[in-house]
């Protein structure tokens, strides 16, 4: 007993000490690489998903879509996006394969001509459909994709956080870095300030309404985009989220985007 | 009340099909009524003066499922109303398939839309369906065909089947009708090398596979052409013609590497006939396409495309593109409206004087909505150049879409 808190106090000792010898970079490091530790095993996925895009004047649309994701074991998820509304887009599906390193693979289906175009995924930095949300902030988190950088403890809305700063490998990324507020409780991002490639605030994303899946797997209900320049916002809004729905590699084929309802 | 009634005939149809007591999880309605005006540019010396043109397009899906989505049936019928061309005014069913779906394979059967490709400018090797050319003359909108497909995938790739027991004529303008390049098609009868007419059994296969930055597709395809000979059977004092398909078997391959922010794009076809009186050829378009993300420090999206196209005919080709090059830029805004742009040139490289000038955008007015335009400007001073033929025929297009469900 003596012995078993002794060594519970010694390896603690080490890490502290640890702790205290790293550099910022390792730290930051360390944090990442515990926010995507926490994630892995959920397996696949499927939820609907109700984007409302605002312009500066009050100007709304809802976009509708159904999600479908798939873990890849070592390299990005699969997923698949299919729009419902509006109804002049209805149909188009969106296929995108994010790799940890390198390009990411996307296809796009358009119902109007029945063609399945393979396209550039040089476009991270564009907007996702219209929204403030940009290809490469949905696309999914790998430690690989940043530089990382502990920039100290905070507060959020009496919760303790980390800040800490990614840095996107990626030249073509629309970002020189963005500031992530972690929770210590659970490692979850609560809030991003994204900074353009001249270094001024762009946008800031809060993350909220988090709620437990599987007993492991933290997934926020609602994630909302501000972009400070243009001050157009995007709220999105994840609803019926539920793991273990039975995908597999052919629900995510290309030869099956036309499938896709 | 209608939605439910639609449901259970659909549901019906699904419990028949399935042979077993699965109730349909889901059915769709969907569909989108465009009212289109055109004005030509000029008159035209055949089609009388008239040129204003309007017209109706309505095209509806009803969509079923069942046995968690592994069997669907789609339903797709399309109609035209045309207040000036009488031939132009059709109905045809696009679609009406049932799919079953295998972990690693795909069997439909029914009347079906298949497209094969991947240039912009020209549709080269895109063959099972036939096109609705009065719809217009891009080769986009095509007519339902009836077929058995089979799809195979595993990590080798997609092995594709097609067996096409009846051929679709395409389909005319008339004597009244514009873009008809001055030739009037008899839409009532066709003539046909094969004895078996339309009832001739075609046959297709595709192989097609996605290798890293790589897309591959290999096609193979036998039996009655999509493409009719107009001038063999022409009446040349009277400008009318009746439509003839000689058998051919083609060879197609397609191409696309998509690399940082480029695609290179290649589809390539050999065509063979049986028919002596037909040479053998081999045609290809080349392309290249670049998009530039955020341009002038804006969301808008600027996508710069080339592509030239080849045929060995040369200029005894029936294809408006047999030296061609196309340039072309797709603007997208990136607005709630989805605001998007396309601008096209196609010049000819022997008659520098042949051009087509192309503009398409659309954009959405309010929620169910959108806003259409189209125009298509024509330009040849060369009388054996198959553009001199619609040079009267540039248009200006607006169409207003309604979407419904």
């Amino acid at each position: 007993m003596k012995l078993f808190s002794l060594m519970i106090s010694t390896s603690l000792f080490i890490l502290t000490c640890s702790a205290t010898a790293q550099t910022s970079e390792q730290k930051g490091l360390a944090i990442a690489k515990q926010m995507k530790a926490r994630d892995i095993g959920w397996g696949n996925s499927q939820s609907d998903m109700y984007m409302t895009l605002r312009t500066r004047k009050g100007q709304e649309i809802v976009r509708q879509m159904r999600s479908k994701s798939l873990e890849v074991d070592g390299d990005g998820d699969k997923a698949l996006t299919i729009f419902d509304t509006p109804l002049d887009v209805k149909g188009t599906a969106f296929l995108s394969f994010s790799h940890s390193t390198g390009n990411d693979d996307q296809w796009i289906y358009l119902p109007a001509i029945k063609r399945v175009k393979r396209i550039s995924s040089r476009n991270r930095s564009g907007p996702f459909l219209g929204s403030e949300f940009s290809f490469e902030d949905l696309s999914s988190f790998e430690v690989e994709k940043f530089n990382f950088n502990y920039l100290g403890d905070d507060q959020l809305n009496g919760q303790a956080m980390v800040k800490i700063s990614m840095d996107p490998v990626d030249p073509h990324s629309g970002y020189s870095r963005a500031d992530a507020w972690v929770d210590t409780d659970q490692y979850r991002v609560q809030k991003i300030d994204f900074y353009d490639r001249r270094s001024t605030l762009l946008k800031t994303l809060t993350i909220s309404d988090y709620k437990l899946y599987k007993g492991k797997y933290w997934r926020a209900d609602k994630q909302s985009m501000i972009n400070h320049k243009t001050g157009k916002s995007t709220d999105m809004l994840i609803k019926n989220l539920k793991f273990d729905v039975g995908l597999s590699d052919s629900d995510f084929n290309q030869n099956r985007l036309k499938r896709a309802r | 009340m209608r939605a439910s009634v639609r449901t259970s005939t659909l549901g019906l149809l699904a419990l028949l099909l399935a042979g077993e007591n699965s109730l349909a999880e889901t059915v769709s309605f969907d569909g989108s009524l465009e009212l289109q005006q055109r004005l030509f540019l000029e008159e035209n010396p055949v089609a009388g003066v008239n040129r204003l043109q309007n017209s109706a397009r309505l095209a509806v899906e009803f969509f079923s499922e069942w046995n968690n989505g592994d069997d669907q049936v789609i339903f797709e019928p399309f109609a035209r109303l045309d207040g000036g061309d009488s031939e132009r005014s059709h109905f045809d069913i696009r679609q009406l398939t049932w799919s079953h779906y295998g972990e690693q394979y795909e069997l439909s059967a029914g009347i079906g839309q298949v497209f094969w490709g991947v240039t912009e400018s020209q549709h080269l090797i895109d063959i099972i369906n036939q096109n609705d050319g009065v719809e217009n003359i891009d080769g986009e909108d095509k007519l339902g065909q009836p077929m058995v497909h089979y799809s195979y995938f595993n990590n080798y790739g997609t092995f594709e089947a097609f067996v096409l027991p009846y051929f679709r004529e395409r389909t005319f303008e008339g004597h009244d009708g514009r873009l008809s390049a001055w030739l009037v098609v008899d839409n009532k009868r066709a003539l046909y090398e094969s004895a078996s007419e339309q009832s001739h059994l075609d046959l297709a296969a595709r192989y097609s596979n996605t290798i890293g930055d790589w897309g591959l597709g290999l096609s193979w395809f036998s039996g009655t052409s999509r493409e009719p000979d107009l001038l063999r059977f022409a009446n040349f004092t009277n400008g009318s013609t009746t439509a003839y398909y000689p058998q051919i078997e083609q060879l197609s391959a397609d191409v696309q590497l998509t690399s940082g922010g480029w695609l290179l794009k290649l589809e390539a076809i050999q065509r063979n006939h049986d028919d002596d009186f037909y040479q053998d050829f081999a045609a290809a378009t080349i392309g290249a396409e670049y998009t530039l993300v955020g341009i002038f420090d804006s969301v808008y999206d600027l996508g710069l495309l080339s592509e030239y196209s080849w045929d060995q005919r040369d200029q005894n080709t029936t294809s408006l593109l047999q030296n061609d090059a196309f340039i072309g830029a797709r603007l997208a805004l990136n607005d709630i409206s989805d605001s998007q742009l396309l601008l096209g040139l196609s010049n000819d490289l022997d008659n520098s004087d042949s051009r087509v000038v192309l503009l398409e955008a659309s954009t959405r007015l309010a929620a169910p909505l959108t806003l259409n335009l189209e125009l298509r400007y024509f330009a040849s001073d060369t009388p054996n150049d198959l553009l001199f033929g619609l040079r009267d025929d540039s248009f200006i297009q607006i169409g207003i879409e309604y979407f419904f469900n």
